[in-house]
């Protein structure tokens, strides 16, 4: 028994007179990121440039910051990251987003392509897609209540007549990519496009105006649900098409308010749904106007609207990027496998949707100096969702 | 068609009669100078420890040629027994077998026998399936012990003793798992609906079901309650009909018994049974009675969705005259499915469904023993099962929603459902009844030189119907938007009328014997009003086994078994389509909706012909160095397996909306449609509003009717090996193998019409065309499988009869399977393969499986009805080039398949005392799960079932 007491004590003093603070413990787990960033143009200087280092599984952010050269190199534990920026430099705004890096052990190199982001004046608002709960009727989800609301950003009056509304493949953003990620030189607008109406001056929108778009529902849910909201409002715009959606549960006759004139066109329908198919969870939606053709021109070339891989029958519609008025990738706040849909200069960011039925909405910020300076509300606008926007715990248009 | 199957039956009955002349004409002249020399055989038999005589034991020569049941002596007494040499077999209930080889050429007056209690102190007990001995056709059997060692909650676990079987990966009673048999793992063909299950002669039957051709369910038949399986895999005796590939035979106890009460547990099963043979004395029968109570989950977290099985069996057996075997037997089973939400959610929801079942058998046996015949049996049966199925939903919707009811074609206004919450109660009443009823005669001669012949023939009638009012809902108000009633009741029995004919010869052949079993068998199928044609049909099979000695014999068969359509397929359902033609809304949250309705029409298909199978096996049974060794080969063609088939015709209808600036403004307006036009007029606080008519929309309508699909290809080969055991550690071995080749390319033609694409010109239209493919069933680029599988099990079995102790390790391999889709037609490649992007041919072959593929139309339809071949012009055409399919993927036809996966089994039966016994299991005992890879898709994946345990007890006094 001495002996073994001796030896155990031999031992910890051993293991007393060790120097363990000459290393770092945890040295062996790090390794370098190395961020090399690039644009088209020639820029002089890229220091002070901030990049978001953003973990996929645990939702842990650095920020790593690029020097003269547009290096940005920052020490991280291995794990999968996305990388995303948002600065002016030079005094313009680049947007930049790289999706799924590797970190393992040793040195990692990654290259970031900016892009000069071109704002419009039309943005969108809120996107209110989760649902809520039928509280107190019953204890159970509602989602047949979604809506969009547009807003002009801008100092002139805009009309919306012709605009177009769609949302990108996949549906999710934890869906599986069909081609690996987001393609770069068109947006896959899946299942329709809808279009507003009108002969080009029939829809105004002042600067510092809303208008909503109700997706599903164009009636008054609040009347039997208080967590959510009243959709049937003579100024609201509607997706409704019996003939291609006919399913009553989520595309109700619109609300006896509804102008048939507010009633979107479908452009083409290249689903299956007999719903309109818009995530509850994150959609990456996109508000869209064709240029020097009309969409429905566009649309019945065959090159424009291909067949989508991994489906058999669904297709989708190659929206050109400069079409675009404005976008917004929502990412599902329940998954670790969400990937970007949108390319970076649409939007550089995303959205996080913590969870569906929790009445929550997406709402964009408000630039409160911007407002106080052009006596109307002007939102923020740098094409980066997670600069833009904010979970709101309401719907604007809750009561 | 027809015309063989005609050649066919006159070649068998032919056959059969030639046989049959021969052999009858062998055997009277040998009998001829024997005449009236015939023998009796007695004798008593007693229990071996106890000396106590044995009662109701069945004591059968020449393979159930004569009979006789012990009397309260243990007595029993064979007369009239011409000269031969015969086999003897005595059994009884909770006895060992015993079988022996007699020769009569004299009375036998004191053939005194002595049985076994069968217990695990005893040498020779069987824990795994064993080919029946002395069969001409493929047939496993499975004894009590083997039952009890398996620790079976659901008959579907046996398949996991079939040569190569494995072990059902989630054994778990809340999912109806049917039996499927040399199916290869392919559904195709109706595989699982071809594959017949009795109970005690009871066939179990779908026939009558409206709910599809899953197969038939067997969980809430009891498993504590039977004696012994066997699963017919070879061509089967023309006694049997109405099935394709294969077939269950349960037989449940009967005799005399102390009572017998079995506790089992396992995670996600938990089972209790009672039961006991009550001898009534001085020959007044025996009484069996069982009872049997089974509670399963699927989810251990959540025990509100379950499974009980709550069975009841009561049987009477007794013999009269010393002739006159008779049995009678009434089962019933309480329970079914309950699925209910969790209570914390509040909801109210659930689903609960019936598994009820009532059923009454009789069977009596006459052993006449006279020149010309020698027993007649007749059997009847009727059987009930109380399949309705409640639901309840709770729903709650914001404003009122459409419900369309009509069952005319026309416009009409839809009913409102309610707003607010509301149940939702539905109910499918499906009540199956099918009865049977059959007289079999039989004539059996024998002679001293080894010659014997048995003339079997019969004749059957069985019949199937519904009785149930089908779904509906409690409260017709809260009915779903495109309900329609479909009352079972309505529908006429189908009723089967069967006769057959089968002769089974034995004579030898030098010193190896040849036996012979060819039959015919005609069946009508009968259904009032009815305008189906080529009802009757000839089904003839053969067997043939020469046993060239005891080491070795060879076998084979081929015949044709055909499978009775079930009413799901008898009586397609009729459908509608509810096309919404108009709506509006008005204030105070209401809203009107106009729905065009056209029923589906149901269209019988007079050219649909039965399902079909060709079964060919060949076999070779020996015994090298006491080595057992059973290796079969076989092939089963099915033909024309039942499926669906889908036609489209144009129709147009008009679509109805305000106008801009149109509003309605009553809370309460008065809404009116022209049935034939569409048109809405509206009258609102007294004024009238006509909807404007937006535009004349063509689509499609679709017709479905009963067709036949291409034939279905399984070949394949099962081995087993019976090594002897190795005294030293009283462990045998066992090796058990199979393996699979299914083949089927189904290139008819399939309508396919997408119901969501818009026109491709006019905004609101829908789409212009039908596409026509040669894919058969659903539309994917290919139309065709092929597979391979090899699967192998190896099991040791210890076996300590002085400990009363049985092991058994099993390792399970699936040792390859490999599939690839197919695509065929006229002669060559259907699909071909295309750019990654686009659809343009790249002139591939598709089987590299490296590249995208398509396939197009083989025809489509216009607005008119109008079929056009869909032409190189046409896939260049952006109206028509959408109808071109295109893979999801560039794989679809690589190699796909896993390589070799191992698990282990382990199973211990042990025996305390005379009254106690206990069982334990543990499949996948070291958790094996290796993933193995996808050679396709290269994804990887975990096959080998999860650990499970259970364990038994079972309690004899």
């Amino acid at each position: 028994m001495k002996r073994l007491i001796s030896i155990i004590f031999c031992l910890w003093a051993f293991a007393s007179c060790t120097d363990i603070g000459s290393r770092d413990p945890y040295a062996d787990g790090l390794s370098r990121l190395n961020i090399e960033l690039s644009a088209e143009n020639e820029i002089e200087s890229y220091a002070g440039t901030e990049v978001k280092v953003a973990n996929v599984k645990n939702s842990a952010e650095l920020v790593a910051v690029a020097d003269e050269d547009g290096i940005a190199s920052i020490v991280l534990t291995g794990g999968v990251y996305r990388l995303s920026l948002s600065s002016i430099i030079g005094g313009l705004r680049y947007n930049a987003s790289v999706d799924k890096v590797y970190v393992g052990s040793g040195e990692t190199n990654v290259r970031m392509n900016l892009t000069e982001v071109v704002t419009r004046d039309l943005v969108i608002k809120e996107i209110y897609c989760g649902g809520c709960t039928k509280r107190p009727v019953q204890e159970d989800k509602y989602n047949a209540d979604v809506y969009l609301m547009v807003h002009n950003n801008g100092d002139s009056v805009t009309y919306l007549d012709g605009l177009c509304l769609g949302t990108l493949a996949p549906y999710n953003s934890n869906g599986a990519n069909p081609w690996g990620k987001a393609p770069e030189d068109y947006c896959p607008v899946i299942q329709a496009v809808w279009q507003i109406g009108g002969d080009g001056r029939a829809f105004p929108l002042a600067p510092g105006e809303d208008a909503v778009i109700v997706v599903y529902g164009a009636i008054d849910h609040s009347s039997q649900f208080p967590e959510s909201v009243n959709l049937n409002n003579e100024d609201y715009f509607v997706c409704y098409n019996a003939t291609y959606f006919w399913n009553t549960a989520l595309h109700p006759a619109p609300g006896n308010k509804i102008k048939p004139e507010r009633i979107l066109d479908v452009v083409i329908k290249t689903g299956q749904a007999n719903a309109y198919t818009f995530s509850y969870s994150s959609p990456a939606v996109i508000i869209f106007r064709a240029k020097d053709t009309t969409i429905q021109e566009f649309v019945s070339s065959a090159e424009n609207v291909i067949q989508m891989p991994g489906s058999a029958v669904d297709r989708v519609v190659k929206v050109p990027f400069e079409w675009v008025e404005d976008a917004v990738e929502v990412f599902n706040g329940q998954s670790t496998g969400n990937r970007k849909r949108l390319v970076p200069s649409l939007d550089g960011g995303y959205v996080t949707l913590s969870n569906t039925q929790l009445g929550h909405s997406l709402v964009r910020r408000r630039d409160e100096e911007a407002s106080a300076e052009r006596g109307y509300e002007v939102l923020m606008d740098t094409n980066n969702s997670s600069n833009d926007f904010y979970e709101s715990d309401r719907q604007l248009l809750h009561k | 068609m027809r015309l063989r199957g005609i050649i066919s039956a006159v070649f068998s009955v032919g056959f059969l009669l030639a046989c049959s002349t021969i052999s009858y004409a062998s055997v009277s002249c040998a009998n001829e100078y024997q005449k009236d020399k015939t023998y009796h055989l007695v004798g008593v038999l007693t229990e071996r420890n106890t000396g106590e005589p044995i009662v109701g034991a069945v004591v059968r020569i020449g393979e159930n040629y004569l009979w006789d049941v012990s009397d309260e002596n243990g007595r029993y007494f064979i007369d009239k027994i011409y000269p031969g040499t015969y086999k003897l077999e005595v059994s009884c209930l909770g006895y060992a077998k015993i079988t022996m080889n007699i020769t009569v050429d004299a009375t036998h007056d004191a053939l005194d026998l002595t049985l076994d209690e069968n217990s695990l102190a005893l040498e020779g007990v069987m824990v795994t399936a064993e080919q029946t001995k002395d069969g001409l056709n493929t047939s496993i059997s499975l004894g009590r012990n083997a039952l009890d060692h398996l620790q079976m909650s659901g008959m579907s676990d046996i398949s996991s003793l079939l040569p190569g079987g494995k072990t059902v990966k989630d054994p778990d009673l809340t999912k109806e798992n049917p039996l499927s048999l040399r199916s290869g793992g392919l559904a195709a063909g109706n595989a699982a609906f071809g594959t017949a299950v009795e109970v005690d002669g009871v066939r179990l039957n779908g026939n009558a079901s409206f709910g599809g051709m899953s197969g038939v369910g067997t969980r809430n038949v009891a498993v504590d309650n039977i004696e012994s399986v066997e699963i017919v895999t070879g061509v089967p005796s023309v006694e049997y009909g109405d099935l394709n590939s294969g077939m269950l035979k349960i037989h449940t106890r009967k005799g005399r018994t102390p009572v017998n009460v079995v506790l089992s547990v396992n995670p996600r099963t938990l089972s209790a049974s009672l039961s006991k043979g009550f001898d009534l004395h001085n020959n007044r029968g025996i009484i069996n009675a069982s009872g049997e109570y089974v509670r399963a989950t699927n989810n251990l977290a959540s025990p509100y969705t379950s499974y009980t099985r709550g069975n009841f069996s009561v049987g009477y057996s007794n013999t009269f005259l010393k002739a006159l075997h008779f049995e009678a037997g009434f089962t019933g089973n309480i329970g079914g499915m309950n699925s209910k939400d969790d209570p914390d959610a509040m909801k109210g929801e659930f689903e609960k469904d019936r598994d009820n079942l009532y059923r009454f058998n009789t069977t009596v046996s006459w052993l006449v023993n006279r020149p010309g015949i020698t027993s007649l049996k007749f059997t009847g049966s009727v059987s009930y099962n109380d399949k309705k199925s409640s639901q309840r939903k709770s729903i709650a919707e914001a404003v009122t929603k459409p419900a369309a009811w009509s069952q005319s074609e026309g416009y009409f206004l839809a009913a409102n459902l309610p707003a607010g919450q509301y149940f939702q109660d539905y109910v499918d009443d499906s009540k199956e009844v099918t009865a049977s009823a059959s007289l079999k005669y039989n004539w059996y001669m024998n002679t001293q030189n080894g010659l014997s012949n048995n003339l079997k023939a019969g004749v059957q009638w069985n019949t199937s119907g519904n009785e149930g009012r089908g779904g509906y809902y409690l409260d017709p108000a809260t009915a779903a938007h495109g309900y329609r009633p479909q009352v079972y009741a309505d529908y006429p029995y189908m009723h089967n009328t069967s006769v057959y004919l089968e002769d089974e010869l034995k004579f030898p052949v030098g010193r190896t014997k040849v036996e012979l079993i060819a039959g015919v068998r005609y069946e009508n199928l009968y259904v009032k009003g009815s305008s189906y044609k080529g009802t009757n049909s000839f089904s003839p099979r053969f067997n043939l086994k020469w046993t060239f000695s005891d080491a070795v014999a060879i076998r084979g068969g081929w015949g044709i078994t055909e499978k009775m359509p079930s009413f799901y397929i008898l009586y397609p359902k009729q459908d509608y389509r509810d096309i919404l033609s108009a709506q509006f809304s008005y204030p105070g949250g209401g809203s009107a909706y106009v729905f065009y309705t056209q029923p589906f029409k149901m269209e019988y298909n007079p050219e649909l012909k039965w399902q079909r199978n060709q079964n060919a096996e060949i076999a070779v049974d020996a015994t090298v160095w006491k080595t057992r060794i059973s290796l079969v080969g076989f092939y089963n063609l099915t033909k024309n397996p039942y499926k669906y088939a889908i036609r489209y015709a144009p129709f147009s209808y008009n679509y109805y909306a305000l106008a801009s600036g149109q509003t309605i403004s009553s809370e309460n307006p008065t809404v009116m449609v022209d049935r034939n036009t569409g048109a809405v007029s509206v009258i609102d606080n007294g004024k009238a509003v006509n909807l404007e008519k937006k535009y004349t929309n063509t689509t499609f309508v679709k017709y479905n009717y009963q067709s036949n699909g291409a034939p279905v290809h399984r070949a394949g080969a099962e081995l087993i090996v019976d090594f002897p055991e190795i005294k030293p550690i009283r462990t045998s071995f066992r090796l058990d193998a199979s393996y699979a080749y299914t083949y089927y390319v189904d290139d008819t033609e399939r309508a396919y019409y997408s119901d969501g694409w818009s026109h491709t010109k006019d905004p609101n239209l829908s789409y212009q065309y039908v596409g026509i493919y040669a894919v058969g069933g659903d539309l994917k680029v290919f139309n065709g499988r092929e597979t391979h599988s090899m699967d192998a099990n190896l099991t040791a079995i210890t076996h300590i009869p002085s400990a009363r102790l049985i092991i058994t390790c099993r390792l399970e391999m699936s040792l390859f399977s490999l599939s690839r889709n197919l695509s065929r037609y006229n002669g060559g490649d259907y699909a071909y393969t295309v750019t990654d992007e686009g659809l343009t041919p790249t002139n591939g072959n598709i089987y590299d499986g490296n590249s995208y593929t398509a396939i197009r139309p083989i025809k489509y339809m216009d607005t008119d009805g109008n079929i056009h071949p869909f032409t190189e012009f046409d896939a260049a055409n952006p109206d028509l080039d959408r109808l071109i399919v295109k893979s999801g993927n560039a794989y679809t036809f690589a190699q796909d398949g896993y390589g070799a996966y191992f698990s282990a089994n382990l199973s211990v039966t042990k025996e305390i005392g005379d009254h106690v016994s206990l069982s334990f299991f543990a499949n996948n005992f070291t958790n094996s799960r290796m993933a193995v890879t996808s050679k396709a898709t290269g994804v990887s994946a975990v096959l080998t079932p999860k650990f499970y345990y259970g364990l038994t007890c079972r309690l004899k006094f």
